[in-house]
């Protein structure tokens, strides 16, 4: 038999199953945070599937589930969500390239990406409440936002204090239950997303 | 057909009119809220999208639907503003401790109306464009199939799993989780409620990833749709036209911001 030629794997693009995992992890966000709501918990939790994409999958698919979910969400729920759409796409870029160096690998490494996470959440997000909604987003931290406010400083301000309360708990646990979900994900099926 | 995005058919000239057209005119709407400076633009915003709504027979939805996400917004726009607006010096109502200004009214009237304006926009492009027709014509014009594809999934797939979400809380509840009490009781109840979503969907993910495959996903061949979606000349030249005139007045804005920087 003539000698027969290596067997190439030509990848190019983005895989199927990556792709499959984008509506999966945007309804773990919305999910997720529908759960979050009905417990009347005191956290958004509306980011964990970003996450868990762009662990799986790299910082793009995980932009691409954090547009979409703020898109989606939106038009189901309110358009509120629409306009945070940019933050929930920058923690899809930072948690991929965050996963790539290997932040995910251990709890303490992920508890700091969450940190991490928290902190580029609170800048991004506090314009876009301060400037595009009067610092009125129909959310609990109205309430310390307004007092903020009140006492003279500015909605920014009022902004970026009102969310380092919420965000650093709220990241924290998705970095977590991300971790976990990804934990749980069988070996055979993790690597076929990149 | 999808019952819960909020497209609602009717047979109304701009329902008939292509996805692309009335998504266009959406973002030069929003756009030129964001960029303008005065109530007057925001209120002639406003009312353009009442006027299409009730040339789409849609209004009594429109006003539902803005009413449902905006009211309390609203609202509370008016009351943090009107009380707290720094720099206030015209008193319009002073009961006892508490005074509300004019500034702040104004300033509140001006960003309500700049939200629902944007609002009333993006409810009006969703109660008279089906989505599917929308990532069609998109894939048409040079879209990614795939990633259209993946948005319309996506939009299918949310509210399958809100049921689930839902049906998951109530069986879990009544094996007995502890959905109600102190908060570290309500956060140790999240885990158990999204976890069987969420361990199910990834594993199943294969299986759907080999019927697509099957069904010819990433085939490279050309597609031919079975609906054909109207769009016409002027259409297309309304497009451009409004597509320019929105980058004109955005530049114009931008311009006039600058030089009022270096004066």
């Amino acid at each position: 038999m003539a000698q027969t030629a290596q067997p190439r794997v030509v990848k190019s693009g983005i895989g199927t199953m990556a792709w499959l995992l984008v509506p999966v992890a945007v309804g773990i966000n919305l999910v997720g945070n529908f759960i979050a709501v009905s417990l009347k918990l005191p956290v958004f939790l509306d980011s964990i599937g970003t996450v868990t994409a762009a662990i799986l999958a790299g910082p793009w698919i995980g932009a691409l589930v954090g547009l979409l979910t703020n898109l989606i969400a939106g038009l189901l729920i309110t358009p509120t969500w629409l306009w945070y759409a940019v933050v929930n796409v920058v923690f899809g870029i930072v948690a991929g390239f965050l996963a790539r160096k290997g932040w995910y690998s251990t709890i303490p490494k992920t508890i700091v990406c969450g940190l991490i996470l928290a902190v580029i959440g609170m800048i991004v997000s506090a314009p876009i409440t301060a400037y595009v909604y009067g610092g009125v987003t129909g959310a609990g931290e109205d309430f310390i936002r307004a007092y903020l406010y009140a006492t003279g400083k500015t909605l920014l301000e009022g902004a970026i204090t009102a969310s380092a309360i919420t965000e650093p708990l709220d990241k924290i646990i998705s970095a977590i239950i991300a971790f976990l979900i990804v934990k749980g994900v069988p070996q055979r099926y993790r690597g076929q997303f990149k | 057909m999808n019952p819960t995005t909020p497209y609602t058919h009717r047979d109304s000239p701009i329902h008939r009119l292509n996805p692309l057209t009335k998504g266009i005119f959406f973002l030069c709407v929003v756009t030129v809220a964001f960029a303008a400076p005065s109530l007057g633009v925001m209120l002639s915003l406003l009312g353009a999208v009442v006027v299409a709504a009730v040339i789409a027979r849609v209004t009594r939805n429109l006003v539902a639907l803005v009413l449902k996400s905006a009211l309390l917004i609203v609202v509370l726009v008016f009351v943090v503003q009107g009380l707290f607006y720094p720099g206030s010096k015209a008193a319009l109502w002073t009961i006892g401790p508490v005074t509300i200004w004019r500034e702040g009214l104004r300033f509140a009237s001006f960003t309500a109306s700049r939200l629902l304006a944007i609002i009333a926009a993006t409810v009006l492009f969703m109660l008279t464009t089906r989505a599917e027709d929308l990532v069609s014509e998109m894939i048409a014009h040079g879209l990614s199939r795939k990633l259209g594809y993946v948005v319309l999934m996506t939009m299918q797939t949310i509210p399958q799993m809100q049921a689930r979400a839902a049906a998951i809380l109530d069986a879990q509840r009544s094996r007995g989780l502890e959905t109600e009490g102190g908060l570290i009781q309500r956060f140790r109840a999240y885990v158990p409620i999204i976890g069987p979503l969420v361990v199910g969907s990834i594993i199943s993910l294969e299986t759907r990833s080999l019927a697509i495959e099957a069904r010819g996903f990433s085939s490279p061949t050309r597609r031919v749709r079975v609906e054909e979606i109207r769009d016409s000349r002027g259409e297309q030249m309304a497009r451009w036209a409004a597509a320019i005139m929105t980058a004109s007045f955005v530049v114009w804005r931008l311009v006039s911001w600058i030089s009022s920087l270096i004066r």
